[in-house]
C-alpha cells in the first residue's frame, strides 16, 4: 500500500534503498534495456556492444538468479530492447546490426520458451513493444526501413 | 506482419500503443526533413493504422522515449524545445502540446524517464552524469531528490515494478550494471 505524498511535496522519508543482491551482469557491457515481468517471476537484460542478453529468475521479489542458459540467447549481437507484455504472457526482444531480428517468447511460471523468431530485412531492429491487449507487437527499425507490427499469435 | 506505409521516418526509435490501444506513436529520424526527429501520431483500429498528425520535430537523436500518462496524453523529450513536452490527443483528433518545466532541470531527460504507478514520482535518468532525478509529478517546482549511482555515466531504461515497490535502471560506460532499488514510502 503506497501512501499519498504529504502536502503535495516529496517527503524526505521516501527513500531508494539499493538491494543487496543485484543481478550479476558479468561480461554484459553497455546494459541498455532491463525489464521485469509484471508478475515478478522473470527479469530480462539486453546489453549492446557485442554482447548478449541475460535472463534471470526472480525469487522472493529480490533474488535474481541467472538462468540465461535456459533460452540460449542470441550471442554476439547488438541486443537492443526487451519488453514483457502487460500481463506477462509474452516477452520480446529486438537485436540489430549484422544479425538483425526479434524474438517472441511465451512466458509461464516455469518456462521461457521461444515462440517465434521472424526474419526481418533489412537490418536494424531497434525498439520492441506490445499492445496492451497483448495481441500485437511492434518493432522499430533503423537503417532505412519502416517499422513493423506482428500478431503475437502468428509465428510467421 | 504489416509495415506502416504512411510513415515519413527513415529510422524508428520507438513505437508504442496508448494504454487503451486506440493510438499508436512513432518516434524517429527523418533524413530529408529540416529537423531530424519526428513524432507521428496514428489511430489504431481493426488492425489498421491511420495517421492523425506529425506533431514534433527536434534536432538530435537523443530524445526517443515516449511515455503515455493517460489514454490520450503522452510525454516526449524534445531537444529543440529544451524540455519535456506533453502532447494531448483531443476528441476531435487535433493534437496540442505543452512544454513542462522542472525545478533544477539539467537536461536529465534524454535517456529516459518514467512515472511511478501511482503517478506521484517522476524519475528522469541523466546522460553524461551518474544521477537520477526524482520529482513530485504534481508539483515539479519542488527541487528533486537526486541519487548518485556509483560511477555510472549514462543511465538507461528507468522503470518501476507494477506495484511501485521497486525501481530499476541500467548503466553504461565506466560501470555496467543493473541497479535495483527498494522504494520505501513511510
Amino acid at each position: 500500500m503506497i501512501p499519498l505524498l504529504y502536502n503535495g511535496k516529496i517527503p524526505k522519508i521516501v527513500s531508494f534503498v539499493k538491494l543487496d543482491n543485484q543481478p550479476d551482469v558479468q561480461s554484459a557491457t553497455y546494459g541498455q534495456s532491463f525489464n521485469v515481468d509484471p508478475k515478478m517471476r522473470w527479469a530480462f537484460l539486453n546489453a549492446t556492444n557485442f554482447n548478449y542478453s541475460k535472463l534471470y529468475k526472480i525469487t522472493d521479489d529480490s533474488i535474481y538468479t541467472d538462468v540465461t542458459s535456459n533460452i540460449l540467447p542470441p550471442s554476439k549481437r547488438l541486443a537492443s530492447t526487451i519488453k514483457f507484455s502487460k500481463n506477462g504472457t509474452y516477452a520480446g526482444q529486438s537485436y540489430n546490426n549484422v544479425n538483425t531480428g526479434l524474438r517472441l517468447y511465451k512466458v509461464t511460471d516455469t518456462d521461457f520458451e521461444v515462440l517465434a523468431e521472424p526474419d526481418i530485412r533489412p537490418r536494424g531492429a531497434q525498439s520492441f513493444s506490445f499492445s496492451n491487449d497483448e495481441k500485437y507487437c511492434a518493432v522499430g527499425l533503423v537503417y532505412a526501413d519502416t517499422p513493423c507490427i506482428y500478431r503475437t499469435n502468428d509465428s510467421t | 506482419m504489416q509495415t506502416i506505409p504512411d510513415t515519413e521516418l527513415d529510422e524508428t526509435y520507438n513505437a508504442i500503443w496508448s494504454p487503451d490501444d486506440k493510438y499508436f506513436i512513432l518516434i524517429g529520424y527523418t533524413k530529408t526533413a529540416d529537423s531530424l526527429n519526428n513524432v507521428e501520431v496514428y489511430k489504431w483500429e481493426n488492425e489498421q493504422l491511420t495517421k492523425i498528425q506529425n506533431v514534433a520535430s527536434g534536432n538530435t537523436r537523443s530524445g526517443s522515449t515516449c511515455l503515455f500518462i493517460s489514454n490520450n496524453e503522452f510525454l516526449v523529450y524534445e531537444t529543440s524545445k529544451l524540455g519535456l513536452v506533453k502532447y494531448t490527443i483531443n476528441s476531435d483528433q487535433s493534437v496540442t502540446n505543452e512544454i513542462l518545466s522542472f525545478e533544477n532541470q539539467d537536461q536529465p531527460f534524454r535517456r529516459g524517464f518514467t512515472l511511478s504507478p501511482n503517478k506521484q514520482l517522476f524519475i528522469a535518468a541523466s546522460t553524461g552524469t551518474n544521477k537520477i532525478y526524482i520529482y513530485n509529478w504534481e508539483d515539479r517546482s519542488i527541487s528533486p531528490i537526486v541519487i548518485n549511482i556509483d560511477t555510472a555515466y549514462n543511465i538507461f531504461d528507468p522503470s518501476f515494478s507494477i506495484d511501485g515497490e521497486y525501481f530499476y535502471c541500467t548503466t553504461s560506460q565506466t560501470n555496467n550494471s543493473v541497479n535495483i532499488y527498494n522504494v520505501i514510502y513511510e
